[in-house]
C-alpha cells in the first residue's frame, strides 16, 4: 500500500487527468446507473431552455413563423390585462406573505408548548392533513363551506334576513379566501420545520430565564425567537424568491368571474399560450418571470451574504 | 429541573393555546365531516345539517355504477401506480450514485440536480419540448415529465449515504457488481426513505391537476380530480340519467369522498415516517 503511494506520488505527469479517467473506468456501472435520470433531468428540465428562442417569434399567432424580436415584449408591457395580472400576483403574494407567513411560526409555538402530548399528537395528525389532500379537494371543501344553498354561513344569513353572499364569486372576498385556504391548507405542515428548529433549542436557556422570572411571553421573544431566526430568515426568504409563482391555487379555485383580481402571471400565460395557442407571447411570459425571479434570487443571495458573511440559498 | 411558576397568566395563555389550537383542528375536521354526511344525503333534502334528514346509499351506489365517475377513478389509478413504479424506480436507480462520496463529478452532478430546483423556465418551454416529442395527448407526457421529483431525489440520496459504507465497500472488495450492492444490499437497508418517497410519489400522481389539463385533450381520459373541479367548481351538470328509484343523485359529494379516500388511506404511512424525524433530518442534509 505505501509503495503504491509513493509510485503515485513520483510519477507526477498527468496525474490529474489520468486519475480522472481511471476514475471514470473503475466507477463505469455507477456512472451508468446515473445516465437515465441525467438524461431526465437534460430532457425536461434543461432542454426547456432552448426554447427560449420561441419568446421571440411570433409562433401561434400567424401560419407564417418568422422571428419579430422584442415585439412580444412590447406587446406584454402595453397590455392592460398584463398588467392587471402582474399586480394582482404581487398583491397576493403579499397578503400571502404577511398573513400567512407568521401563521406556522405561530403554530410552532403553541403546540410546542403544549405539556399533553395525547392532545398536541392528535390536533397535529388533524392539521397536517390537508397539506396532503388536493388543490381539488380544498377548493371543492372551501367551495361548498361557503356555499350560498348549504354552506356554513346560510343560517346566519337566514337568521339576519339577508341573501347569502356567494362568496367564492365575489371580486370583494376572493383575495381574502384565496389566503385563508392557502393557510388552512399548508400552515400546519410547515409548522413541523419551526418545531424541528425549536427542538433543538438548549433546554437551559429557558432555565435561567424562568430562573430569572420570564414568562411565556418573553421566553417566546427573546429566546425561542432568536433561536429559530435563522430558519425563519431561510423561509422568508425562499417566499419572497417565489413571489411571482402563485398559479396552482388560483387555476383551479378561481372562475372567470373573480378574474379582475385573481388572474395572476402564470395563469395568464396558460390562458393566452396553450388555450389560445399563442405558443410564442406565452414562452415570452414565461421568460420574462424566469428573469424576475432569477433577479430576485441573486437579490436574495447579496442580502444574506451581507448578514450572514456566508452563502445560504446557493 | 426548573419548575415553571403556575401563575394565573400561565394558565390564561394554556387555554388560549388549547382554544386556538383546537379550534384551528376544528376547521379542519367539521367541514370534511359535513361533506360526509352530504354524501349520504338524499338530493332533495340538501341543507345545512349535521346529519342527514334522509340518509341514502344511492349517491354511493350510482357513481359505482355509473361511467361519469368511474372511468375517471380508474384513470387516475392508472396513473397513480405506475407513475410511482416508475419513478421509484429511476429515483433509486439515480439516488444511490449520487450518494457515493467519491462520485467522480459529484460537486457537478449535485449542482445539476439543484439548479433545477431553484430556476424553472416555465411550463410553456417544456410543453414545447413535449411538443416536439409528439406525446401530447398521452399518459406518456405526464409520466415523463414527472418522472424524477429533485426533492425526493435528493431525500432518498442523503438517506442513503447515512447508510455505513463499510458495508458497500466490502462488498465491493468482494467482487460484488454495483446493480448487485443496489439491489442486494443498499434496497433493503434504505427501505425507510424508499417508503417515504413511494408515499411522497403517490401523494404527487393522485393529486395531480394541471399537468393532466395540459396535456391530455381527451376527456375520456381526464382524472378524478380534473372531473372534480368540473364537478364542484365549474358545477357542470353532470347528472346523466338518475338512480333507480328516479330519484335524482348528487355527485358532488359523493366525489370529493372518493378523491380523498387513497390520500386518508396512506396518510397514517405517512405520518409515521415523517413524525419520526427522517423527512427532517434530510431536509437540514
Amino acid at each position: 500500500m505505501d509503495n503504491n503511494i509513493a509510485l503515485l506520488k513520483k510519477s507526477n505527469k498527468n496525474t490529474g487527468f489520468h486519475e480522472m479517467l481511471r476514475k471514470i473506468k473503475k466507477q463505469r456501472s455507477l456512472l451508468l446507473m446515473l445516465l437515465p435520470g441525467v438524461i431526465f433531468f437534460v430532457v425536461i428540465r434543461y432542454l426547456p431552455y432552448e426554447k427560449i428562442y420561441w419568446a421571440f417569434t411570433n409562433y401561434g399567432d400567424s401560419p407564417d413563423v418568422k422571428f419579430i424580436g422584442l415585439q412580444n415584449f412590447k406587446e406584454l408591457f402595453a397590455s392592460k390585462e398584463f398588467i392587471r395580472v402582474f399586480f394582482n400576483t404581487l398583491i397576493i403574494s403579499f397578503l400571502n406573505l404577511i398573513f400567512g407567513f407568521p401563521v406556522p411560526i405561530i403554530i410552532a409555538l403553541l403546540l410546542n408548548e403544549m405539556k399533553n402530548k395525547y392532545v398536541s399528537k392528535t390536533i397535529q395528525t388533524i392539521i397536517y392533513l390537508p397539506n396532503f389532500i388536493s388543490m381539488v379537494v380544498v377548493a371543492s371543501i372551501w367551495y361548498i363551506a361557503l356555499s350560498p344553498t348549504n354552506g356554513f354561513l346560510v343560517p346566519l344569513f337566514n337568521l339576519l334576513d339577508q341573501k347569502p353572499i356567494f362568496f367564492m364569486a365575489d371580486s370583494r372576498y376572493f383575495r381574502g379566501i384565496l389566503v385563508a385556504s392557502n393557510i388552512w391548507k399548508g400552515a400546519g405542515f410547515n409548522a413541523i420545520i419551526y418545531l424541528a428548529s425549536m427542538s433543538s433549542i438548549d433546554p437551559q436557556l429557558y432555565e435561567s430565564a424562568i430562573i430569572d422570572g420570564a414568562n411565556k411571553w418573553r421566553q417566546a421573544i427573546n429566546i425561542t425567537i432568536p433561536q429559530i431566526s435563522g430558519t425563519i430568515a431561510t423561509l422568508l426568504l425562499l417566499q419572497l424568491t417565489g413571489i411571482l409563482n402563485i398559479f396552482m391555487q388560483v387555476l383551479i379555485m378561481a372562475r372567470p368571474i373573480v378574474y379582475d383580481v385573481a388572474n395572476v402571471v402564470d395563469l395568464y400565460a396558460y390562458q393566452t399560450g396553450v388555450q389560445n395557442m399563442r405558443l410564442g407571447y406565452g414562452t415570452a411570459i414565461n421568460l420574462f418571470k424566469a428573469l424576475v425571479s432569477l433577479i430576485l434570487v441573486i437579490i436574495a443571495n447579496i442580502l444574506t451574504k451581507k448578514i450572514n458573511g456566508d452563502e445560504a440559498v446557493m | 429541573m426548573v419548575v415553571e411558576k403556575k401563575s394565573k397568566g400561565y394558565a390564561v395563555f394554556m387555554s388560549f393555546d388549547y382554544l386556538i389550537m383546537g379550534a384551528f383542528a376544528l376547521s379542519i375536521i367539521l367541514p370534511m365531516l359535513y361533506i360526509l354526511q352530504l354524501s349520504f344525503s338524499d338530493f332533495a333534502t340538501l341543507e345545512f345539517r349535521l346529519i342527514p334528514k334522509k340518509f341514502t346509499l344511492n349517491n354511493y351506489k350510482f357513481i359505482i355504477e355509473n361511467a361519469t365517475i368511474i372511468r375517471p377513478f380508474i384513470n387516475s389509478v392508472v396513473i397513480t401506480i405506475a407513475g410511482t413504479l416508475l419513478s421509484v424506480f429511476f429515483t433509486v436507480m439515480m439516488a444511490y450514485p449520487l450518494s457515493r462520496k467519491d462520485l467522480v463529478f459529484r460537486k457537478f452532478f449535485n449542482y445539476f440536480v439543484l439548479f433545477t430546483m431553484m430556476f424553472s423556465i416555465g411550463f410553456i418551454p417544456e410543453y414545447l419540448v413535449i411538443m416536439s416529442l409528439h406525446l401530447v395527448g398521452s399518459y406518456s407526457a405526464i409520466f415523463l415529465t414527472h418522472l424524477i421529483g429533485t426533492f425526493e431525489l435528493i431525500l432518498l440520496r442523503n438517506f442513503i449515504s447515512s447508510i455505513p459504507d463499510e458495508i458497500i465497500e466490502s462488498s465491493r472488495i468482494d467482487g460484488c457488481s454495483e446493480m448487485r450492492i443496489l439491489f442486494k444490499i443498499v434496497f433493503p437497508l434504505a427501505i425507510p426513505g424508499i417508503a417515504t418517497i413511494t408515499l411522497f410519489y403517490i401523494v404527487n400522481y393522485w393529486n395531480m391537476y394541471f399537468p393532466v389539463v395540459l396535456y391530455i385533450n381527451d376527456s375520456k381520459k381526464y382524472t378524478l380530480q380534473v372531473i372534480l373541479r368540473e364537478l364542484v367548481i365549474e358545477e357542470e351538470d353532470m347528472i346523466i340519467g338518475t338512480a333507480q328509484q328516479g330519484t335524482p343523485v348528487n355527485m358532488k359529494y359523493t366525489t370529493i369522498i372518493a378523491s380523498m379516500l387513497p390520500i386518508l388511506a396512506v396518510y397514517p404511512f405517512l405520518q409515521k415516517y415523517f413524525t419520526k424525524g427522517l423527512l427532517v433530518g434530510s431536509l437540514k442534509g
